[in-house]
């Protein structure tokens, strides 16, 4: 246990459980320990210059004390030609397996079994829209530089890979991949990631509006609840940017002091205030998100590393969405064509209870052209998971 | 990511790198040999969809990753390295996948960074510094994405024995350090006997309390055991080929067999002259350098000479790392931080089963 204590007071993280999670360290310190350690040139973003192969002899020659035939000896000894395997001069094609490969490798056949399955099986053969979307998605921000050099983040700035989970309140939704993955960079400052977190609960309008359906889009909730808090490490980070908020964290606080309950002391700071990097976080360890006063998400850092010249360089694209679990949208019911946006109940003109309706449809067939009510039901404003798609 | 398919891809990388380890050579030239002939490359070809060719070509990285830190041997270490740069370079993602170094075995990388370049061989570190130049590295926390995951089974890595770097508790029992200085200590009691008997050039009968030779024999054993080590070693890589190849390379097999054997008589000699001699050793630059004359172009011999003299470096660290960590308890269920160095070195079912074929020479020591 000394062991432990010791190393994460020098800043490196190491397995606090082998896979699962690593020891509490200080963010900035990592990014602090890797630049101290590396030499500036291993995690620059400068481009491959065009003799760049070389330039990188003759550093390596210069660095070695070699004669320059001893390093282009090497040179071509280790040039990347030796790793290809086929004929000179030919290229391969990379969509058929070859067959003489099969015998040295495994993993290979495994492959080649499963390809000839599919190429049995299924007619037609596309890339699934799913995965199209994850691709997209993962894609869509690599390498890109904002035109203005001020927006480009620096090197040796940290990158944080944080996923977003359901919120427990939704059973259902309990055992499924994560909502949404954010890359967010050190930094930005946690309310930045707050705004970034997608949830239902936000955009909930709560009442029965049949009288009024004008009205609804003033009632979000959002817009009415503003607090909300992360608990990252015996931290609670309030959000304090608006006079209405309250300190959702306190009534907790106050709870584990009522009694000795055997918590430790609860810290509280402004989220607004922080900085990715003046956290103390564990990778991999479930933290909370709670806003809306009971909608809680777990929290998981699951990486953090230093910025790389292929990340997206753009500041302002940050925090940056890297995966959302896809949902099935709720069609209205009238169209089948457009996300329901109401839901009724007692609808004297509905086939169903609830009946679904997207926002065209529920006021033409509620609704005179004058506005007035037709006959006898209950509206609720209706928000769909798959807005967010 | 598939559980076969994972399983599959680390018995390619072994059997690269067991093959590999045959040639007992560091030689990126005998490494892509192996990796021509395995076809190496063929590994990404086929039909994949881009996430799944992105999420195929971490997993890879990360299992090779593995074999470049210990507690592996130095030779595996080189090979792990070959073997990622061959895939970092050969992958077809576009922009490629990078491999993940964390900041605790960052130390690993300098250390061995250093011992490359000590030992000078060049095109090592030439792949090394290649690399860095092509920003293939991610710097990271933590070496693999971690997701706190309570009810799925995680799988674990297990450290593959046959590359890992043996320590035997004879060789941390009786170092050549100390092999030298029983050496010493023998002689000057020897002297000191002599000098207070009547007759000044042997010493007298009631002082011979010890066996004269017992130097000697202790070396002969320990030469002895050494030998019986490599013929283990030899039993155990042979048998791979076997099993693949079966018929054909009946002559290549020969003939390494014959390089060895002059490996191992180079080897004991080594070993004899270096204690039997009192003339101070070669320091250790100047036995790189003899070893390296002329090396540029490899065989397989100049391989084990170096590959010896970097075993015998570590061996030292390596029985107090493996004796600190014997002590560390392992939790039931997850393990704790020091789990990937702490696993017991020789287990002990093993020892005692090659103690029934190991040469009765011993007996007379104790």
């Amino acid at each position: 246990m000394a062991q432990v204590v010791a190393e994460s007071d020098c800043g490196i993280p190491a397995y606090e459980y082998q896979d699962i999670n690593s020891t509490v360290f200080h963010v900035g310190t990592l990014a602090k320990l890797w630049k101290e350690r590396l030499p500036a040139d291993v995690y620059s973003f400068e481009e491959p210059a065009e003799d760049s192969s070389a330039q990188h002899d003759a550093v390596f020659g210069a660095e070695m004390a070699l004669n320059c035939e001893t390093v282009e000896e090497i040179s071509t000894l280790c040039r990347l030609d030796t790793l290809k395997c086929y004929p000179e001069g030919e290229s391969p094609d990379v969509e058929t397996i070859p067959m003489d490969a099969l015998d040295s490798l495994s993993s290979l056949r495994i492959r080649k079994t499963k390809q000839d399955y599919r190429e049995q099986t299924i007619s037609k053969d596309y890339l699934g829209r799913h995965e199209n979307y994850v691709h997209e998605l993962e894609s869509h921000a690599l390498g890109k530089k904002s035109t203005n050099p001020e927006d480009n983040i620096e090197e040796g700035e940290l990158v944080l890979t944080v996923n977003i989970l359901y919120p427990a309140i939704f059973q259902v939704r309990k055992r499924v991949k994560p909502h949404q993955t954010v890359m967010i960079l050190g930094s930005q400052k946690l309310t930045q990631l707050r705004d970034a977190i997608c949830c239902q609960s936000d955009y909930q309008i709560t009442g029965e509006f049949s009288n009024t359906p004008d009205l609804a889009p003033e009632h979000i909730s959002k817009d009415h609840f503003k607090s909300a808090f992360f608990y990252f490490d015996g931290v609670f980070y309030s959000d304090m940017r608006f006079p209405e908020c309250r300190d959702l964290s306190k009534t907790i606080i106050d709870w584990t002091k009522s009694n000795e309950r055997g918590y430790e002391k609860f810290q509280t700071a402004r989220m607004e205030n922080t900085t990715f990097c003046n956290l103390k976080i564990k990778v991999g360890y479930p933290y909370l998100y709670c806003h809306q006063g009971d909608c809680e998400h777990v929290v998981i850092f699951t990486d953090i590393r230093l910025a790389h010249r292929d990340d997206c360089r753009d500041k302002t694209m940050y925090p940056l969405l890297m995966r959302k679990h896809w949902v099935l949208s709720r069609k209205c019911f009238v169209c089948k064509m457009y996300i329901a946006r109401w839901v009724t109940n007692q609808d004297s003109f509905a086939p169903a209870d609830p009946c679904f309706f997207c926002d065209t449809c529920f006021r033409m067939l509620h609704y005179d052209k004058q506005g007035n009510k037709l006959g006898e039901f209950l509206a609720f404003p209706y928000v769909d998971l798959g807005t967010f798609n | 990511m598939d559980v076969n398919l994972e399983h599959a891809l680390k018995n390619d990388c072994k059997t690269l790198l067991s093959r590999f380890q045959q040639t007992e050579s560091v030689r990126y030239e005998e490494f892509s040999t192996v990796w021509r002939d395995m076809k190496f490359s063929t590994i990404f070809y086929g039909k994949l969809q881009p996430t799944e060719m992105r999420c195929f070509t971490k997993e890879v990285l990360s299992i090779a990753t593995y074999y470049f830190f210990p507690p592996y041997s130095f030779q595996i270490r080189v090979g792990g390295l070959y073997l990622l740069y061959g895939l970092y370079h050969s992958q077809l993602c576009d922009p490629k996948e990078k491999i993940r170094i964390a900041l605790k075995d960052w130390e690993e990388v300098v250390k061995f960074q250093h011992d490359i370049v000590n030992a000078q061989h060049y095109d090592t570190a030439y792949v090394l510094k290649k690399m860095f130049s092509a920003k293939a590295f991610y710097f990271t926390a933590m070496p693999r994405l971690l997701y706190y995951r309570t009810k799925q089974k995680v799988n674990k890595h297990a450290v593959c024995e046959d590359f890992r770097e043996r320590t035997w508790k004879i060789n941390s029992l009786v170092t050549e350090d100390s092999l030298e200085e029983i050496l010493n200590v023998h002689e000057h009691y020897q002297k000191m006997k002599c000098a207070i008997s009547r007759d000044k050039t042997q010493p007298d009968r009631i002082l011979r309390l010890l066996t004269e030779d017992f130097p000697q024999e202790l070396q002969n054993t320990i030469s002895s055991f050494n030998r019986w080590l490599d013929e283990q070693k030899k039993k155990s890589t042979e048998k791979r080929p076997r099993e693949k190849q079966q018929e054909d390379d009946g002559e290549c097999e020969d003939m390494s067999r014959e390089t060895e054997a002059s490996a191992r008589a180079r080897m004991l000699a080594n070993i004899k002259s270096r204690s039997f001699s009192n003339v101070a050793e070669a320091s250790k630059s100047r036995r790189h350098r003899q070893a390296e004359l002329g090396s540029s172009e490899s065989g397989s011999d100049h391989g084990v000479q170096r590959k010896s003299s970097t075993k015998r470096k570590s061996l030292a660290c390596r029985t107090k790392l493996a004796q600190k960590k014997s002590g560390v308890k392992q939790e039931v269920g997850m393990e704790t931080a020091g789990q990937r160095f702490s696993m017991p070195v020789i287990s002990e079912e093993s020892d005692e089963e090659r103690a029934v074929n190991r040469p009765p020479k011993k007996k007379r020591l104790s």
